[in-house]
C-alpha cells in the first residue's frame, strides 16, 4: 500500500512538471499577443493564477484558524500554518510578477496604489503570521494566537480583491480577453492550482511530523502506528487518535 | 520572447519550484531522522 502511495506522490510532482512545460508552450505559441500591451501581457498567465491561488492559501488559513479555535484540534493548526506559509510563498510571486509587468507596462517597478498597497499589506501580514508562530512557546498558546491573528489578517484578502473595483487604481480591475486568452488562462489556472495543493499538502505532513516530539513519540507510539509515505520516500507517523 | 516576461516567468517559476525542491529536501532529512529514531529505538511495531 505505501509503496502504492509512493509512487503516486512520486507521479503527482513528475505530471504536474510536465503539466508546467506544457502550459508555457500555450502560453508561448498559441495565446495571441494583446493589441494594446503586446507580448508582456503574457505575464498575466501566471500572475492571475497566482494571485487567485494566494486568496484561496489565505482563505484555508482563515477557514482552519476558526475550526482550531472551534474543535481545538492540532491539525487545524497545523494546516493552517501549513497554507499560511505556502501563501506567503505565492504572494510573492504576484508581487515580483507584477513589478516586473509594471515596470514594462507603466515604466515603474512600484506605484502606491491600492491594489499593489494592500496586495504588499496582505504579504507583511502574512510574513508576520509566520514571524509570532515561530516566537511564541507553547503549542496550544500559538495555536491560538496564530488563529485570531489569521482570522484578522484574513480581513485585507477582500481589501485586495477590491480595491481596484472600487477605489480609483492604475492595476486593471477587470480585462476582456479573446476567447484564445481565455482558454490559456483556463489552462493556466490548473498547474499552478495543483502544485499550490500539493505544498500546503506536504506542507502540512511535514508540520504534522515536527508537532509531535520525536522521542518520546517513538517511545509512547501506540502499537497500531502506521507509516505514511511522502515524496522522497519519506515516512511521517500517523497517531489513530485522531490527530492525523 | 520579451525580456520583461522572460524574466518574470524565470523568477516566477524558480520561486514556486525552489520552494517545492527545498520541502523535499526537508522530507528527505524527516525521513533520514525517522529511519535513525527506528534504529536507536530497536523499530517500531
Amino acid at each position: 500500500m505505501s509503496g502504492i502511495q509512493s509512487k503516486f506522490v512520486r507521479s503527482f510532482w513528475i505530471v504536474l512538471a510536465l503539466l508546467f512545460a506544457a502550459d508555457l508552450v500555450l502560453i508561448i505559441r498559441y495565446a495571441p499577443d494583446e493589441r494594446s500591451m503586446g507580448v508582456i501581457q503574457k505575464i498575466f498567465y501566471l500572475h492571475l493564477p497566482v494571485a487567485i491561488n494566494t486568496f484561496l492559501a489565505c482563505l484555508t488559513t482563515f477557514v482552519a484558524s476558526i475550526a482550531y479555535l472551534w474543535q481545538r484540534k492540532g491539525w487545524w493548526d497545523d494546516l493552517a500554518a501549513a497554507a499560511a506559509r505556502v501563501a506567503v510563498q505565492l504572494c510573492a510571486v504576484v508581487l515580483a510578477t507584477g513589478m516586473i509587468w509594471g515596470r514594462a507596462a507603466w515604466g515603474v517597478w512600484w506605484t502606491w496604489s491600492p491594489r499593489l498597497t494592500f496586495s504588499l499589506i496582505l504579504f507583511l501580514l502574512y510574513v508576520v503570521y509566520l514571524v509570532i508562530r515561530s516566537s511564541v512557546e507553547g503549542r496550544e498558546r500559538r495555536a491560538v494566537i496564530g488563529s485570531v491573528y489569521a482570522i484578522i489578517a484574513f480581513l485585507d484578502v477582500p481589501l485586495v480583491w477590491l480595491s481596484a473595483r472600487l477605489l480609483p487604481d492604475i492595476h486593471p480591475g477587470s480585462v476582456q480577453l479573446e476567447p484564445a486568452m481565455k482558454l490559456t488562462l483556463a489552462a493556466s489556472f490548473v498547474p499552478v492550482t495543483l502544485l499550490a495543493v500539493g505544498l500546503i499538502f506536504t506542507r502540512f505532513v511535514l508540520n504534522r511530523t515536527d508537532s509531535v516530539p520525536r522521542n518520546s513519540a517513538q517511545a509512547n507510539a501506540p502499537r497500531d502506528v502506521r507509516t505514511m509515505p511522502l515524496i522522497a520516500g519519506v515516512k511521517a507517523i500517523r497517531y489513530t487518535d485522531g490527530a492525523l | 520572447m520579451n525580456d520583461y516576461v522572460l524574466a518574470a516567468y524565470t523568477i516566477g517559476l524558480l520561486l514556486l519550484w525552489g520552494y517545492a525542491a527545498s520541502m523535499w529536501l526537508e522530507c528527505r532529512a524527516a525521513a533520514r531522522r525517522h529511519v535513525e529514531v527506528r534504529q536507536t529505538k530497536g523499530g517500531l511495531p
